[in-house]
C-alpha cells in the first residue's frame, strides 16, 4: 500500500533520525570554544594543567574524532548518552529530572494558547462587525509583536516582584515536602502557582500564532457554499460553525503539534529568565559551558520529539482531512 | 497571679523561640555547583569549591586576619621548608562518628595523586607519613612558600573508610559518599534546582555551629539583590557599587566588602604585530582612562589596575611598578617614536608602509569595550571588535589566537603565586598562551619566589616580578573589582576573608560566619 500523499515511509523517519545523530554529535564540536579551556565571567575556572588534561583522558576528548564517534554511537546503542563534563552526572538522568517540568510548562502553554488563540480567533472570523471583536485583532497582533524577555520582564516586575502575587523563578518552592497529609495537593497547587509566570510568558507569545491561523481559516470558510447549504437547511449557526470548523481543524492541529514538537528548547529563553529547570535551561547551560555529552543528549531528545510529533501529526491529520484518507486509500 | 502567668508565658515562649525554632540561612548562587564531593564538584566557578569547605575541613584556614589552625592545631616546617610537620586536633570525628586520624590525611594526598583534587594540583606532595594518630609529615618535591595558604588551606581531607578501593570517584553521586569532617552535614541535594540543604555537625570538633541549617537556592544573578530585598534569600551577592548607597540606613541589611580579587584586564597577544611591540602596548597602557573605565563599571570607587597585576591594596604590592597614568599624548608621541603616523589625516595613524594601526579586540559584550575603543580611537588606534561568547573567549585565549582580550576573573590575592601560574603557563585555561612572559629571568623569579624559605627574599623576588610585568606589560589590569555581598544582619555577620578564601575567592561563605 503506497503512503499518503506528504506521508513519510517508516524508512525516511530513520534515515533523517540517522541524520540528526550524527549532526548532533559534530554540532557541538564545530562550535568554538572547549569543556576543558574554562569559561570566562567571573569567578573563573582555575583548571591546573594536569587536572585537564586528566578530565580529557576521562571523558575521551584526546582520542580522534572518529573514536570519540565509534563511542559515542556505541553508548547510543546501549541508552548511554554519557555524563556530564561538568557535574560528571549521567546525561540520561539530567535529562530525566529536566524533561518532565518542560513538557508540563510548555505542554501547559501550548494547550492554554491554542484553546485562548482558537476562541479569539472564532470570534473575529465569526462575528468581524462587532465593537468589542474589533479590538480584538490589534490587541493580539500587537502582543505577538513584543519579545518574549520583555514579556517576561515586565510580569515579573509587576506580578513577581511587585505585587509580589507570584514566583518569579523555580518550578516549586525550595524543599516544599510532598509527602504528609495534604502534602501532595499543596506541592500541586504550589507547581501550578510557580508555572503562572513563565506559563503566561509562553501563552502571550504562541497566542496570536493561533489566533491568525484559525481566523484566516475560517474567514476563508464564511461565505462558502456548504455554510450556506448548511444555514438554509436550518441548522442553528453552532452547528454551522462546527461544520466551519472541521475545516479549519487540520491546519489549528498542525500548527499545535509542532509547537508541542518543539517543545523539548522551544522554551529556553523563558526557562532561564525564570530559572525554571527545564531541557531549555540545561541546554542554555550546557551552551555556555560547551559541555558536548549534554547538549548532543538534548538535541537528541528534541530531535526525536520533533520527528515523533510529525508522524503524530501525520495520523491525525489523516483522521481530521478525509481527503487524506482518500489519498491513502488510492 | 495574672501578672506571674503573663511573665511565665512570655519566658516560656522566649525558650520555645530559643529551642524550637531553629535558625536557618537561605544563601544563594546563579546555578547547581555540582554535588560537594572533591570528585564531582563542578569547577565552573568557584561556587563548588567554596561549598565543599561547609562539608569538609582543610588543615589550615583562614579568617580576616590570614592563616590559621583548622584541623591542624599546630604546624611547623623543616629547615630545608620540604616537608611540614602537622599535629591535628584533638577529637576530629567524621559525619558518620568514625574518628579522623593521620591515616586520613596520607590517604587524602595518596588518593589525590590517582585521582587529582580539581581545584589545586597536589603533585608537589611527594608523601605523607603518619607519626602517631595524630601526627602527620607531608613532604614536598621542593621548598614550595605558598603551600600552607594553597594546598594546605585549599585540599579537602577525605575519610578513608568511604573512599578506599573507588576508582572512579567522580562517577559516584550517592548523597551516602558525602561524609565529610565539616561542620555542616548535607542531608538533601536537589541538582535540577540547584537546591542544597546543609544542618549543623552537632559533634563538630571546633563546636556546634550557631546556625542550624544552611539551605542553597538558585536566583539569575542579575535578580540576587532584589531578591534579598524582598526577603526571599538571606544574603546575595552584587558586582557593583551602587548598592552600598542602596542599602546605607537599611534597618537589617548590611553590605559587606570583599578585597579587590577580582580583576578586569586586557591580554596583549606578543606575537602578533602591533601588539608584539612594547611601545604600543605602553601606548595602549597611556591611553586608556583606567579609573573612568573602571568607575563607570563599577559604578563607584574603582581600584585602578597596576602593571605589575597585584593589586594597590595588597600586602605584595610594589609601588616601584611602572605606573602608566593617563596621558593621551605620551601615548601619541610612543606610537610617533615606534612609526606611527595620521599620514592621511583620516584621525588613524599609520605605518611607515602605509598599513592603518588596527587593532583587534576580542571581547563579550561588556560595556567595558567601548570605552576602551573610543580611548584608544582617541589616540589614533582603530580598533576592530571581536564580539564572542566566554567560552569562546576562553578557547580563543588559550590557543593564543587574538590581538587584545579583554577578561574578567577572580584570584587577584592572596598568596602571590599566581605571579608565576598566570604566566608561565602553569594554567590549562585563557591564562594560558599569546600573553606570557617569555623572558628565562621572569621564569627564574617565579621559581625562586615560589622556593623561597625567607619571606623578606620572598618578597624581593615578588616585587621583581611586577617590575618585570609592568614594564613588559603582557597584561594591562584595568580595575579590580570588589564583590559587594548584601547580607540579613539579623542572622548571620560577614566578614572578607583575607587574601579570599581558599586562592583568592571573593565569596562570603567563610564557615567561620557559620560558627561564631
Amino acid at each position: 500500500m503506497a503512503a499518503a500523499p506528504g506521508r513519510w515511509p517508516p524508512g525516511r523517519y530513520a534515515g533523517v533520525m540517522a541524520a540528526l545523530v550524527l549532526l548532533n554529535f559534530f554540532l557541538p564540536r564545530l562550535l568554538p570554544g572547549s569543556p576543558l579551556a574554562g569559561t570566562g565571567g567571573e569567578g573563573v575556572a582555575f583548571l591546573p594543567a594536569r587536572t585537564a588534561a586528566e578530565l580529557r583522558r576521562t571523558y575521551g576528548l584526546d582520542r580522534p574524532m572518529g573514536q570519540q564517534l565509534a563511542q559515542y554511537l556505541a553508548g547510543l546503542a546501549r541508552g548511554d548518552l554519557g555524563r556530564s563534563l561538568v557535574s560528571h552526572r549521567p546525561v540520561t538522568t539530567l535529562i530525566a529530572e529536566r524533561l518532565p517540568w518542560t513538557v508540563f510548562l510548555v505542554g501547559l502553554a501550548v494547550i492554554v494558547a491554542a484553546v485562548v488563540g482558537g476562541a479569539l480567533g472564532t470570534l473575529a472570523a465569526w462575528y468581524p462587525r462587532r465593537a468589542l471583536v474589533r479590538l480584538i485583532d490589534p490587541l493580539v497582533v500587537g502582543l505577538g509583536t513584543l519579545p518574549e524577555f520583555l514579556v517576561a520582564m515586565g510580569l515579573i516586575v509587576l506580578l513577581g516582584t511587585g505585587w509580589q502575587l507570584f514566583p518569579a523563578s523555580g518550578a516549586v518552592t525550595p524543599f516544599l515536602p510532598r509527602q504528609g497529609p495534604g502534602g501532595l495537593a499543596a506541592w500541586v497547587l504550589d507547581v501550578l502557582h510557580h508555572a503562572a509566570l513563565p506559563g503566561a510568558t509562553l501563552v502571550a507569545a504562541l497566542v496570536p500564532a493561533f489566533f491568525l491561523l484559525s481566523r484566516n481559516a475560517l474567514a476563508a470558510t464564511v461565505g462558502a457554499p456548504y455554510l450556506l447549504v448548511a444555514r438554509g437547511k436550518g441548522l442553528d449557526e453552532r452547528r454551522v460553525l462546527w461544520h466551519a470548523w472541521r475545516n479549519a481543524l487540520p491546519s489549528v492541529a498542525a500548527l499545535l503539534g509542532l509547537r508541542l514538537g518543539y517543545a523539548v528548547t522551544g522554551a529556553a529563553l523563558v526557562e532561564r529568565i525564570f530559572a525554571y529547570p527545564g531541557m531549555g535551561l540545561l541546554l542554555f547551560e550546557a551552551v555556555g559551558q560547551r559541555d558536548y555529552p549534554v547538549m548532543q543528549g538534548v538535541f537528541l531528545t528534541a530531535s526525536a520529539a520533533a520527528l515523533a510529533m510529525v508522524a503524530a501529526l501525520d495520523t491525525v491529520a489523516a483522521r481530521l482531512d478525509p481527503r487524506l484518507r482518500r489519498g491513502a486509500a488510492r | 497571679m495574672t501578672r506571674t502567668a503573663v511573665v511565665l508565658l512570655a519566658v516560656m515562649a522566649a525558650a520555645g523561640t530559643a529551642a524550637g525554632q531553629p535558625t536557618v540561612l537561605r544563601l544563594t548562587w546563579w546555578t547547581d555547583v555540582g554535588l560537594p564531593t572533591p570528585f564531582a564538584f563542578s569547577t565552573l566557578g568557584p561556587g563548588g569549591v567554596v561549598r565543599l569547605t561547609l562539608v569538609y575541613d582543610t588543615l589550615v584556614w583562614k579568617d580576616e586576619q590570614g592563616l590559621i589552625p583548622w584541623l591542624a592545631q599546630a604546624w611547623r616546617p623543616s629547615p630545608d621548608a620540604r616537608a611540614y610537620v602537622f599535629t591535628l586536633h584533638d577529637g576530629i570525628t567524621w559525619h558518620d562518628g568514625r574518628p579522623l586520624t593521620a591515616h586520613d590525611v596520607r590517604f587524602s594526598f595518596d588518593y589525590y595523586r590517582r585521582h587529582p583534587f580539581r581545584w589545586v594540583d597536589t603533585q608537589l606532595v611527594t608523601g605523607v607519613e603518619v607519626r602517631d594518630r595524630r601526627t602527620v609529615v607531608v613532604r614536598l618535591a621542593q621548598p614550595f612558600a605558598p603551600f600552607l595558604e594553597n594546598i594546605a588551606g585549599v585540599v579537602p581531607i577525605v575519610p578513608e573508610h568511604v573512599w578506599r578501593g573507588i576508582e572512579q570517584p567522580e562517577r559516584v553521586h550517592d548523597l551516602g559518599v558525602v561524609v565529610g569532617s565539616g561542620p555542616y552535614r548535607l542531608v538533601e541535594y536537589r541538582p535540577e534546582a540547584g537546591l542544597y540543604r546543609f544542618v549543623a555537625f552537632d559533634r563538630y570538633f571546633r563546636g556546634r555551629p550557631r546556625i542550624d541549617e544552611i539551605r542553597y537556592t538558585v536566583t539569575p544573578a542579575e535578580r540576587q539583590v532584589l531578591a534579598v530585598q524582598t526577603g526571599q534569600v538571606d544574603q546575595a551577592m552584587a558586582t557593583t557599587h551602587d548598592v552600598v548607597r542602596l542599602l546605607t540606613g537599611h534597618p537589617y541589611l548590611r553590605v559587606m566588602e570583599t578585597e579587590p580579587l577580582s580583576v578586569a584586564r586586557l591580554l596583549f597577544n606578543l606575537d602578533q604585530a602591533p601588539t608584539s611591540l612594547r611601545p604600543f602596548r605602553h601606548a595602549v597602557a597611556h591611553a586608556l582612562d583606567r579609573a573612568r573605565i573602571g568607575e563607570t563599571i563599577v559604578r563607584g570607587p574603582a581600584v585602578v589596575g597596576s602593571a605589575g597585576v597585584v593589586p594597590p591594596t595588597d600586602p605584595w604590592y610594589t609601588p616601584r611598578v611602572h605606573a602608566y597614568p593617563y596621558d593621551p599624548v605620551r601615548a601619541r608621541a610612543l606610537l610617533r617614536n615606534a612609526g606611527f603616523e595620521d599620514r592621511d589625516g583620516d584621525g588613524v595613524l599609520e605605518g611607515r608602509d602605509g598599513t592603518r594601526l588596527q587593532v583587534e579586540l576580542t571581547s563579550t559584550p561588556v560595556r567595558d569595550v567601548d570605552l576602551i575603543e573610543q580611548m584608544l580611537r582617541a589616540v589614533g588606534i582603530d580598533v576592530r571588535l571581536r564580539t564572542v561568547d566566554a567560552a569562546t573567549r576562553a578557547q580563543l585565549g588559550a590557543e593564543g589566537r587574538f590581538q587584545m582580550l579583554l577578561t574578567f576573573h577572580t584570584g587577584s590575592g592572596g598568596d602571590p603565586d599566581y605571579l608565576r601560574t598566570w604566566f608561565t603557563g602553569q594554567e590549562a585555561n585563557q591564562f594560558a598562551a599569546g600573553s606570557l612572559m617569555r623572558s628565562p629571568a621572569y621564569a627564574r623569579l617565579a621559581q625562586l619566589q615560589a622556593r623561597a624559605v625567607d619571606p623578606a627574599q620572598r618578597r624581593r623576588y615578588v616585587e621583581a616580578m611586577q617590575i618585570a610585568l609592568s614594564e613588559e606589560l603582557p597584561t594591562l589590569p584595568l580595575y579590580y573589582r570588589r564583590f559587594y555581598w548584601i547580607y540579613d544582619s539579623r542572622k548571620i555577620t560577614l566578614f572578607p576573608t583575607r587574601g579570599g578564601l581558599l586562592n583568592g575567592i571573593p565569596l562570603a561563605d567563610n564557615k567561620l560566619a557559620f560558627l561564631r
